[in-house]
């Protein structure tokens, strides 16, 4: 590829908090090796288990994570969005993926390898920071998850879903079905239809078609045991 | 797909065996049979009830909703 497009990257790499305070000369060395893909909605990214890919960058569209039972049953981990990077832990160390990614929409993305990202940080002292800052980050989304996991009921769960995906529309999903839902919270869609359907008669929300109107975010937030704010 | 289309029961031919179940269930006469799949005939009819998602016995039919934050004027 040539170089001129490689520093038209520089930028848009700028943008990403790993980035932001990295030397210009370790930028343009990261931006040279880094790969262009473009995914269909359905595509998968990558799988889980194969050698690790190195760092995603979404440019654009959503991206979801996610692990497969034995039995095949989806557990959704995380939705991604365009300035999101993701598969940070294998592209450190270098071990295979931890979970699979599948393009939910159209995607665009850079892949930095992670022989590049790992050079890299053994260089600059900023890149490091913003790493460790970041995993810290990704940790405790980690821990919040368990905690829901094991701690919350499935309403509140749903209810916190609900609110996270209004929050962040950048991350959030386009179009949610009962599956989906189930999926991302660890239960079945049947459950999930109750559970919309309490949220519902507690005035929380409101069916209009395929719209889900958010009738009342206080009072969802306090369903989903969060502080209002 | 048109942005029109998202918003209707989406059914995967793939899955779909053609049992007719979810036609007979819908109560707006929605769907039919279009060469042993199911397909939204008239989308138009459908009320989201979500009875055909219910119903098959494949899990090959879903509703996509789209979140909403009303904000009180
Ligand atoms: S959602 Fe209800 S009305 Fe619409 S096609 Fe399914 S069963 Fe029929
Ligand atoms: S109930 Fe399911 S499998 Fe049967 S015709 Fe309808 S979509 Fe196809």
């Amino acid at each position: 590829m040539a170089i001129t497009n490689h520093l038209s990257l520089l930028p848009f790499l700028r943008q990403f908090p790993y980035f932001s305070f990295v030397s210009e000369d370790q930028l343009i060395k990261l931006a040279g090796q880094a790969i262009h893909h473009n995914f269909l909605p359905g595509e998968i990214i990558f799988l889980e288990s194969d050698e690790s890919s190195g760092l995603w960058i979404l440019k654009k569209g959503r991206v979801k994570a996610f692990k497969l039972s034995p039995e095949g049953q989806e557990y959704i981990l995380r939705f991604f969005g365009p300035g999101d990077t993701f598969n940070d832990l294998a592209a450190l160390d270098n071990a295979p993926n931890l979970a699979n990614a599948m393009a939910i929409t159209q995607v665009e993305a850079w892949v930095i390898p992670s022989d590049a990202f790992v050079a890299a940080l053994q260089e600059d002292h900023e890149l490091c920071l913003a790493v460790i800052h970041g995993l810290t980050g990704r940790m405790r989304n980690l821990v919040d998850r368990l905690e829901d996991l094991a701690l919350r009921p499935v309403i509140a769960r749903l209810a916190k879903f609900l609110v996270e995906q209004v929050e962040n529309p950048a991350s959030a999903h386009p179009a949610i079905t009962r599956a989906l839902i189930a999926s991302h919270l660890a239960t079945t869609p049947e459950t999930i239809s109750r559970s919309l359907r309490t949220l519902e008669k507690a005035g929380a929300i409101r069916f209009d078609r395929h719209r889900i109107m958010i009738t009342d975010l206080g009072l969802l937030r306090h369903q989903a045991q969060l502080d209002p704010n | 797909m048109t942005e029109d289309e998202t918003w209707n029961p989406q059914i995967d031919p793939d899955i779909c065996t053609g049992c007719g179940e979810c036609v007979i269930a819908c109560p707006t006469d929605a769907l039919e049979l279009v060469d042993d799949v199911a397909a939204v005939r008239e989308p138009d009819a459908c009320n989201y009830c979500g009875v055909c998602e219910e119903v098959c016995p494949e899990g090959a039919i879903s509703l996509p909703y789209q979140l909403v934050l009303v904000v009180d004027g």
